[in-house]
C-alpha cells in the first residue's frame, strides 16, 4: 500500500521547477479521446486473450471448486465440501502437503546457497570463463526434461550408478528412488542440481557491486569470507529476495520430476506425491475435477501466503542502495 | 489530416477481422468445419504399431464406403485418457471411442456413452462374439462397448532359467502352493542370484484372480466382494515369499509397473515368474529378452479348484453419447469388430479377435507364426478353464487400484502391518467406491 502512495503522491503535486517540461494533465490527451480509443484497440488482442484465456477459465475453476465435476456431467454444487474433504478426510492430501512442504524446505535454501557459491566461484576474471558458466548452466536446460528425470531414475536405481560408485568403496547400496525413505531425497537433489536460472542472476547481481567496496574492505584488512559477508551478501539481499520468492514458488509448483521418476504414481508409498502430482490424479485419473479445483485454489492460497510471509520479513534483511 | 485517418480505419478493420476470423470459425460459419461434421471421427489408443494398423483400418473403410470418411485420431496410452476426459468435457470427443473396461463404467455411469442395444442385432451383430465378453461392456444390462480383442491373464515363466536350473515347468493345474514352492526353488537353486517371482501384491488384477479362484471377485454391484481375510491372505502369501527371496524386494518392486514390461522384472532377468496379458506376450515380453518365456494358467487354490483366469475384451469401441453420426459409427464398429479385413489387419495386436467370425479368418489362414499359435492355443485352454466373468468395473476402480498398490508398497515396505493395512485398505476402498 505504502508504493503506491508514493507513486501517486508526486503526480498530484504542481510542477516544479526542476521538472517543468514534465507533461501535465493539460497536455495530455484526455482519457477517451481517439487516441486513446485506438492505443486500446492495439491492445484488445491481449486484453480478449486475458479475458478468454485467463480470467475466464481461472475465475471457472473457481466456480467449479465449490461442486462436485467429472468432467462428463454438468458439476453440482457442494458448497465447501471439497475444502472440508481436503483437511478432515483425505489422508493421501494431507501426505501431498507434508511431502511439498519437505521439499521446499530442503530444495530453496539448499539450491539457492548452491547457486550462490557457483556463482561467486563464476565471478573471478579468469580465461574462458563464459564457457564455464554455459556449461554450468546447461542442467537448468536440460532440467525440467522428462529424459532427465529418467536418466535421474537410472542414476539412482538398484543398479545405479550411484551403487556402482559405493560399491566400488565397499558400500552395499540401496534403490535410492525406490526406497519411500529416500525417494524424495533424489528429487531434490534433482532440484539442487538445476541451479542454473538462480546462479545467473545472482551472477548479474554480482556484477553491479562496485569494485572500491572489495578495494576499500581490503585496505582495512578484510579477509575474503569477512568480504563476502559484509559486502557481497548485504548487496546481494535484494537478489536473493528475488530468488528465494522465486524458487519457493516454482518449488511448490513441481511435478515434471516425481511424475516421470513416479511413472505418476508419487510411490513408492506416496513418498513422492507432490502436491500437484495428486491433483493431477483427483483431476485426471479419478475425474474429480471439482476436488482438483479445489486443491488448485489452496495451493494458490498458500503460495500467497509464503510470497506475503517473504515480502513482510524482507523489510528486516533487504538492503537497497538507492533508499 | 485524411491520410493518417484513413490509416487508423484501415489498421482498426484489419484488427477487426484479425479477432473475428478465429471466432467465426469457432461458430462452424467457414466450409472445412462443415466437411468435418460429415465424417466419423475415431479415437483409439496403443502403442505406435497398433495405432498405426489401426489407422490402416480406418483408410480401408473409409475407402470402401464412399459415403462415410472415418477420421482417425490416435494418441499413445499415456496421454489418451487426459485428452478423451477434456475433449468429452469440452463437448468435442469423438464419434466411435476405444475404451478400457474402467473406464467404460465410469464414462457409461456418466453418460458420456450411448448404448448400442437399438443397433442390436441390425446394425451391430454381437452373436459371433463370446458371451463372456459381451457382458463385461454392460452396464446394468445394456450394451454400452463391444469388445475388438480378447486379453487373458496368464502366468509367464522364464524357460531359459527353469532349465538351466533343472526345475521342471509349471503345468496347466497347479497351486498356489506349488507356485511358491516354484519361487523358493528358483532362488535356491540359483544360489540367490535371481529372485524367484514378481510381486503382484499391489495389482487388481492379480488379486483378482487369487479371489475368483475362490470363489470371490474384486467388485460386485459397485461394491467390495471380498472379505477381509481373503486380502489378508493374499497379502500373507507375498509377505512369506518376500521373506525367502521367492519374490522380488519391496524396493525393486516399486521401480516395476505392473503390465509395462520394460520395467517388469522378467524382462530384466530379476524374476522367473510373472503375469503376462496374453496381448503383450509377443511385442511386449518375448521381443525385449532373449530368454524364452512360455505362459500357462496362474495358480489355483486347491488342485482341483477353479482357475481365476477369465478372457477380458482387451479393450471395447463405444459411442459417444452426443455423436451426431452414431449410425454410421455403428456400422463401423460392427465392420471393425467382425469383418473379415479388420481380422486380417490387426490379426493378433491386441490378443485374438473377439468374434469368432475373425478368429476362423485367422485360423483358416496357414501363415501364423510361432507366438500367435502360442497365444490362440493359450487362449483356447483358458476358456475351457475360465468361470463366468466379472461385472463391469465400477466408476471409481482406478482409484481403488492406486489404493491397492500404495496399500501393497506400505506393507512390503513394513511401514504398516498386514493387519493395518487390510482395515485402512477396505474402508478406504469402501469410501472411494460410495463416491465420497
Amino acid at each position: 500500500m505504502s508504493t503506491s502512495t508514493e507513486i501517486s503522491a508526486p503526480a498530484g503535486r504542481e510542477p516544479t521547477a526542476d521538472g517543468p517540461d514534465r507533461s501535465t494533465p493539460a497536455t495530455r490527451p484526455k482519457p477517451g479521446s481517439r487516441r486513446d480509443r485506438v492505443a486500446y484497440l492495439f491492445l484488445a488482442p491481449w486484453f480478449v486473450g486475458l479475458l478468454l484465456l485467463t480470467a475466464g477459465p481461472l475465475l471457472g475453476s473457481l466456480y467449479l471448486s465449490f461442486t462436485k465435476f467429472n468432467l462428463l456431467q454438468p458439476p453440482a454444487w457442494t458448497g465447501f465440501g471439497n475444502y472440508l474433504k481436503m483437511f478432515t478426510d483425505d489422508p493421501r492430501y494431507l501426505q501431498s502437503l507434508k511431502v511439498t512442504f519437505i521439499y521446499v524446505v530442503l530444495t530453496v535454501p539448499l539450491q539457492l546457497g548452491f547457486a550462490l557459491a557457483v556463482a561467486v566461484m563464476l565471478n573471478r576474471p579468469l580465461r574462458g570463463m563464459a564457457w564455464y558458466r554455459s556449461i554450468y548452466y546447461i542442467p537448468s536446460l536440460l532440467g525440467g526434461s522428462v529424459a532427465i528425470a529418467v536418466i535421474w531414475g537410472q542414476l539412482f536405481d538398484d543398479d545405479g550408478v550411484l551403487n556402482s560408485f559405493l560399491a566400488f568403496f565397499g558400500v552395499a547400496g540401496r534403490s535410492w528412488i525406490s526406497s519411500p525413505d529416500t525417494a524424495l531425497y533424489t528429487l531434490v537433489l534433482l532440484n539442487i542440481w538445476q541451479f542454473g536460472s538462480p546462479m545467473v542472476i545472482f551472477l548479474a547481481g554480482l556484477k553491479q557491486i562496485p569494485q572500491e567496496l572489495y578495494d576499500a574492505a581490503s585496505v582495512d584488512g578484510a579477509s575474503s569470507w569477512r568480504r563476502f559477508r559484509s559486502v557481497t551478501v548485504p548487496l546481494l539481499t535484494p537478489i536473493i529476495f528475488f530468488n528465494v520468492v522465486l524458487q519457493i514458488i516454482q518449488a511448490f509448483q513441481a511435478f515434471t520430476p516425481a511424475y516421470v521418476v513416479s511413472g505418476g504414481s508419487g510411490g513408492p508409498s506416496d513418498s513422492t506425491l507432490f502436491y500437484t502430482l495428486y491433483l493431477y490424479q483427483q483431476g485426471f485419473t479419478n475425474l474429480n475435477m471439482g476436488y482438483a479445483s479445489a486443491m488448485a485454489w489452496v495451493l494458490l492460497l498458500i503460495i500467497a501466503t509464503f510470497t506475503l510471509i517473504n515480502f513482510g520479513l524482507a523489510r528486516r534483511w533487504v538492503y537497497y542502495e538507492d533508499r | 489530416m485524411t491520410t493518417p485517418i484513413g490509416r487508423r480505419h484501415f489498421l482498426q478493420a484489419g484488427l477487426t477481422a484479425g479477432i473475428l476470423a478465429p471466432l467465426l470459425s469457432a461458430c462452424n460459419l467457414d466450409p472445412a468445419a462443415k466437411e468435418a461434421k460429415e465424417s466419423v471421427r475415431f479415437s483409439s489408443y496403443g502403442d505406435p504399431t497398433k495405432l498405426g494398423l489401426r489407422g490402416k483400418l480406418a483408410g480401408l473403410y473409409t475407402s470402401s464406403h464412399p459415403d462415410v470418411k472415418i477420421v482417425f485420431e490416435g494418441t499413445a496410452t499415456a496421454e489418451y485418457w487426459d485428452k478423451l476426459a477434456t475433449q468429452m468435457a469440452g463437448g468435442n470427443a469423438p464419434d466411435v471411442i476405444n475404451i478400457d473396461a474402467p473406464r467404460i463404467g465410469q464414462y457409461g455411469a456418466a453418460g458420456a456413452l450411448q448404448t448400442l442395444q437399438k443397433y442390436i442385432p441390425d446394425t451391430i451383430d454381437t452373436k459371433p462374439i463370446d458371451h463372456n465378453l459381451l457382458v463385461q461392456g454392460q452396464l446394468k444390462g445394456e450394451q454400452f462397448g463391444i469388445p475388438v480383442a480378447m486379453s487373458t491373464y496368464s502366468m509367464g515363466y522364464d524357460v531359459t532359467v527353469l532349465d538351466q536350473l533343472g526345475l521342471e515347468h509349471p503345468k496347466e493345474a497347479w497351486t498356489w502352493t506349488e507356485f511358491a514352492a516354484l519361487a523358493n526353488e528358483i532362488r535356491q537353486k540359483s544360489g540367490k542370484k535371481i529372485y524367484g517371482a514378481e510381486d503382484p501384491s499391489g495389482d487388481t488384477a492379480s488379486l483378482q484372480i487369487f479371489l475368483r479362484g475362490k470363489g470371490e471377485d474384486l467388485y460386485k454391484d459397485g461394491t467390495l466382494a471380498f472379505a477381509d481375510s481373503s486380502l489378508t491372505e493374499w497379502f500373507e502369501y507375498w509377505a512369506a515369499l518376500r521373506a525367502t527371496g521367492g519374490t522380488i524386494p519391496a524396493d525393486i518392486a516399486a521401480q516395476a509397473k505392473y503390465g509395462d514390461w520394460p520395467t517388469g522384472p522378467l524382462v530384466k532377468k530379476q524374476a522367473a515368474l510373472a503375469h503376462i496379458q496374453t496381448p503383450n506376450l509377443k511385442g511386449g515380453f518375448q521381443d525385449l529378452t532373449e530368454h524364452t518365456i512360455d505362459i500357462t494358467l496362474p495358480p489355483r487354490n486347491t488342485k482341483d479348484g477353479k482357475c481365476g483366469t477369465f478372457p477380458a475384451p482387451s479393450s471395447f469401441l463405444s459411442l459417444n453419447a452426443r455423436s451426431k453420426r452414431a449410425d454410421d459409427g455403428a456400422a463401423f464398429m460392427n465392420w471393425f469388430a467382425n469383418g473379415e479385413e479388420a481380422a486380417k489387419t490387426l490379426r493378433l495386436i491386441s490378443g485374438p479377435p473377439a468374434s469368432a467370425a475373425g478368429r476362423d479368418v485367422l485360423l483358416k489362414g496357414s501363415d501364423l507364426s510361432a507366438s500367435e499359435k502360442q497365444v490362440l492355443a493359450y487362449t483356447d485352454l483358458a476358456l475351457k478353464n475360465s468361470s463366468a466373468p466379472p461385472q463391469a468395473s465400477p466408476a471409481a476402480s482406478t482409484a481403488v487400484a492406486d489404493l491397492l498398490l500404495k496399500t501393497s508398497q506400505d506393507v512390503a515396505f513394513k511401514k504398516i502391518s498386514i493387519k493395518q493395512g487390510v482395515q485402512k485398505f477396505v474402508a478406504d476402498a469402501r469410501k472411494t467406491l460410495d463416491g465420497k
